[in-house]
């Protein structure tokens, strides 16, 4: 629990302030965007940047 | 010339036609409120109607010693999500069901300034954070194809006015698709400008790095002649790009010989209801035969572009609505409210990580761009479904799925009318372009226009 999940490797974020039944109602998306997020992790190449930010022309 | 037929006229040809002194803007704007009166409860696109406000801009523009322009004098809407001075701007919700700006979005003062006539605010999915326009504080907004289907959205409310005759022209928002989504299931046309074309000033946000405003009207050289109308550098706008309003009406009939035009297969064709396919695929073909030269190309990592577009939509929505989130939870729509709820759950790691495939994306299209001068895709997978349905952001399913890339990378992209399925559903054609090219996107939309006749289709509504 150390760590913010629950025992069974729920995390509830800030569930427990802003939308806790919410979250519990909509866990299954919750579930299916954290995993692809995973996948998208494993995608991502080690020297791929994120866009710039900061003072910058913002063209794509 | 009937009230309807006038009704149905282009806003370019209705701005000819007052300048000529045919017809009377003040006339036009009466049929408009008359059409609004007698049709709108069945649609419910329009949440304010602002009939005296109209038929006074009517009159100051019939009595104008010129034309401002091309839209001079044309009844217009715009979607609730623009600030309106002294006129109620809700965002579709119950949490500004009160709000009066004081200030004209900047979109919005422009189109004004270019001579036009509001005739009232547009119905849209709560705070822009849907793409059905079934809004549970005003009522579902119905398509004039299908009253029982979904117009589509977030602008749906302004796709639906526009299919319906309720206005001539109207400006949208559009974060993950929500101009081209209405404009595809309404069988009108709607374009997502180039990021930072347009100022965002006074429109209400819905994710700071995705969001875009942008026209919707009946045709395609209407959407160029509002574009004009409301381009340019803003700078109370910090994402607005410092660029002229592209002179967008000009080489609109130049036509498409010699055009590279590319189709990522990968991805953008998976999934297709049948005749979806089969409408696109003869688009193709038509634009072949007008002369462009068609390739395929591939874009890397386009698999993940939907993953990338949620986890960065959720971030940035709940980071906006977390004030109003922990003090009126109760005033949301529940669906609003669940999806804000998501947004707490996605790691700052893999937020980060989604921008890093944002940029891949970008790296990917641009690519993709050398050999093509635009890119053609289906605008939606399936033609509008039932209100109700339930949807889904699963990315191999969502509704919206084709047009988030190009929020993502913030290059211009147009829906046209292309055909309609076996229920007499409307069909979108998404033409893609090079970013700060929208002359090039409106070029080819044009002639796809010009050799066929879906965008002249009216709803028996």
């Amino acid at each position: 629990m150390s760590d913010g999940h629950t025992s069974d490797g729920w995390r509830p974020g800030r569930g427990p302030e802003i939308g806790a039944a919410d979250i519990e109602a909509i866990r299954p998306a919750v579930e299916s965007l954290l995993a692809r997020l995973r996948g998208l992790a494993d995608a991502v190449p080690p020297d791929a940047e994120p866009p710039p930010t900061g003072v910058q022309r913002p063209r794509p | 010339m009937s009230h309807d037929e006038i009704a149905f006229l282009g806003a370019v040809e209705l701005g000819r036609r007052i300048a000529a002194g045919e017809i009377t803007s003040a006339e036009a704007t009466r049929g408009q409120l008359e059409r609004i009166a007698r049709l709108d409860p069945g649609l419910r696109s329009t949440l304010t109607v602002t009939a005296d406000r109209a038929l006074a801009d009517a009159g100051v523009a019939d009595r104008a010693a010129g034309p401002r322009g091309a839209l001079h004098g044309v009844p217009v809407g715009l979607k609730d999500l623009f600030d309106t001075a002294g006129i109620r701007t809700t965002a579709g919700s119950k949490i500004l069901a009160d709000h009066v700006p004081a200030r004209d979005a900047t979109a919005a003062a422009r189109l004004a300034a270019a001579g036009t006539v509001l005739l009232g605010k547009h119905n849209m999915h709560e705070f822009a954070y849907g793409i059905t326009s079934t809004n549970a504080h005003y009522g579902a907004c119905r398509n004039p194809w299908d009253p029982a289907r979904v117009p589509g959205g977030s602008s749906g409310g302004s796709a639906a006015a526009l299919a319906a005759g309720l206005c001539y022209a109207a400006l949208g928002s559009d974060t993950g698709g929500s101009i081209r989504i209405p404009a595809g299931a309404c069988g009108i046309v709607g374009l997502k400008p180039t990021f930072g074309r347009v100022s965002r000033r006074g429109v209400w946000p819905l994710a700071w790095s995705l969001d875009h405003v942008g026209p919707m009207a009946r045709s395609v050289g209407d959407v160029a002649a509002v574009l004009e109308a409301i381009s340019g550098a803003d700078p109370e706008d910090a994402w607005s790009a410092d660029e002229p309003a592209p002179d967008a009406v000009r080489g609109l009939e130049a036509g498409v010989a010699g055009l590279r035009v590319g189709i990522p297969r990968r991805m953008f064709f998976d999934g297709l209801d049948t005749d979806v396919g089969a409408a696109v695929e003869e688009a193709i073909g038509l634009l072949s035969r007008l002369g462009a030269r068609v390739a395929e190309v591939d874009v890397p990592h386009i698999e993940h572009a939907y993953t990338a577009f949620h986890a960065l939509l959720a971030s940035e929505a709940s980071a906006f609505h977390e004030r109003w989130l922990r003090s009126r939870p109760g005033d949301y729509g529940e669906p609003i409210r669940q999806a804000l709820a998501l947004g707490f759950q996605v790691p700052a790691v893999d937020f980060v990580n989604a921008r890093r495939v944002q940029n891949l994306l970008r790296s990917g299209f641009a690519a993709a761009m050398r050999a093509a001068d635009v890119l053609i895709t289906p605008t939606l997978p399936g033609t509008a479904p039932a209100i109700g349905e339930p949807m889904t952001r699963e990315p191999l399913h969502a509704w919206n799925r084709f047009c988030v890339p190009f929020n993502l990378t913030g290059q211009p992209a147009i829906s046209v009318p292309c055909g309609f399925d076996r229920h007499g559903l409307p069909i979108g054609l998404q033409i893609a372009g090079r970013p700060f090219d929208e002359t090039t996107v409106l070029r080819a939309a044009r002639a796809y226009e010009r050799a066929t006749e879906w965008h002249v289709w009216r709803p028996a509504f």
